[in-house]
């Protein structure tokens, strides 16, 4: 953990509130990408990102300062994403990829075959376990490493090279019989 | 090289962050074995299009969001907060209920006692035992007695059976005999028993009953 993030978070145990709003701006970014892949709907993702800086500085007196903040912001992130999946037994899930401004948006400049196939990934990661997803998201999108994605989420080095291995295999199964990788290559 | 380690060596590569196109041996199993070449031709797909995965901003008053929030004062109402409060309500219904129940039925005091022999139709003050508060023996006390006792008492007050019966006030059957299974009959041996209860209780707090 840099010195920066080491002072940041010595202000922000003593009320600085500004030191707070830049440390969420800081990881705003990483927690939001997190929140919102594993979620797949703009809001809730914003009301998970909140609810996780919320825990994160409540919590902050807990945090053992020899750990790398990031894996344990993201541990807090994916909980709260965890939450917010099993209440949604409760409702419907929101599609995703319809463009209407709040769910998934696919506003991206891609052209038409990038586009698609960004969406198969999406159809791709909802089809997995939810720790399947995770693990797959941190190593790949979040560039964590499998060491930092076991302290993130409690659990061995090997196991979460199982859940990343297994998640690639599923994901390019489903990309193989979506017949993707034929059109993208013609 | 078989199937199984080659997809090893996938993973082996891709946990280490290289990329696909630069192992000559994964290339040449591809070549040889159509299903692993479709397997690597689709891993590379999944692999672009994660990096193409866009993100949407995210809000950019989140900061102030958070630090807002963190302002208001924490509310924090746990489920055992429900269940002890579901409880202490029950509880309070039913003794209140029990209460009301004790209220209602039970005289100010013990009631006389009239034993009428069956050579005398009328009963006479020469027929009459009258029980004083703290003298009276438990034994003589049945539920059968005080269901009596009930009936003589609904009998003499107008009004009451109304609703439990369905008898009008005015129909002037106040008088006649309870139906043997009626509601009324029902609750007066329900409340002859919470009155002998009640009446055991008292007379084990005042000692051991004279004889």
């Amino acid at each position: 953990m840099s010195e920066d993030v080491r002072e940041l978070i010595d202000r922000c145990l003593a009320g600085d509130t500004v030191a707070m709003a830049e440390l969420v701006e800081l990881y705003r970014g990483h927690v939001f990408g997190l929140c919102y892949r594993m979620l797949g709907h703009r809001q809730d993702a914003e009301d998970a990102t909140q609810e996780t800086f919320l825990r994160v500085f409540r919590a902050l007196r807990t945090y053992d300062r020899d750990r790398d903040f990031r894996p344990w912001l993201l541990a807090i992130a994916g909980n709260r994403c965890r939450s917010h999946i099993s209440s949604r037994y409760r409702r419907p899930r929101p599609r995703r990829l319809t463009g209407d401004g709040d769910e998934m948006v696919d506003g991206s400049p891609h052209p038409a075959g990038e586009r698609e196939l960004v969406e198969e990934v999406e159809l791709a990661l909802d089809q997995l376990r939810e720790e399947y997803r995770q693990a797959f998201l941190l190593f790949h999108e979040q560039q964590l490493s499998y060491a930092e994605i076991g302290e993130a989420l409690g659990c061995p080095v090997g196991t979460v090279k199982t859940w990343v291995h297994r998640a690639r295999r599923e994901m390019a199964e489903w990309i193989r019989r979506r017949g993707v990788v034929e059109e993208v290559e013609r | 090289m078989n199937c199984r380690e080659w997809e090893a060596r996938i993973n082996e590569v891709l946990d280490n962050r290289g990329s696909l196109d630069g192992d000559p041996e994964l290339a040449r199993h591809a070549r040889e074995c159509a299903i692993c070449a479709g397997l690597l031709a689709s891993t590379r797909e999944l692999l672009a299009g994660v990096a193409l995965l866009d993100v949407p901003p995210c809000d950019p008053q989140m900061a102030d969001r958070v630090i807002r929030e963190l302002r208001t004062p924490e509310r924090r109402v746990s489920v055992g907060l429900y269940r002890v409060a579901a409880v202490a309500s029950l509880a309070t219904a039913a003794a209140l209920l029990l209460g009301a129940m004790l209220v209602f039925t039970a005289p100010e005091g013990p009631a006389p006692i009239v034993e009428q022999t069956e050579d005398l139709p009328q009963p006479s003050s020469e027929g009459v035992a009258v029980v004083q508060p703290g003298d009276f023996n438990r034994d003589d006390l049945d539920r059968d007695m005080v269901v009596k006792l009930w009936r003589e008492t609904r009998e003499s007050v107008d009004g009451i059976p109304t609703l439990l019966t369905g008898q009008p006030e005015s129909s002037g059957d106040a008088a006649a005999p309870a139906q043997p299974d009626g509601g009324i009959d029902g609750l007066a041996e329900s409340v002859a028993g919470s009155f002998g209860f009640l009446l055991d209780v008292l007379a084990d707090a005042d000692g051991p009953p004279q004889s």
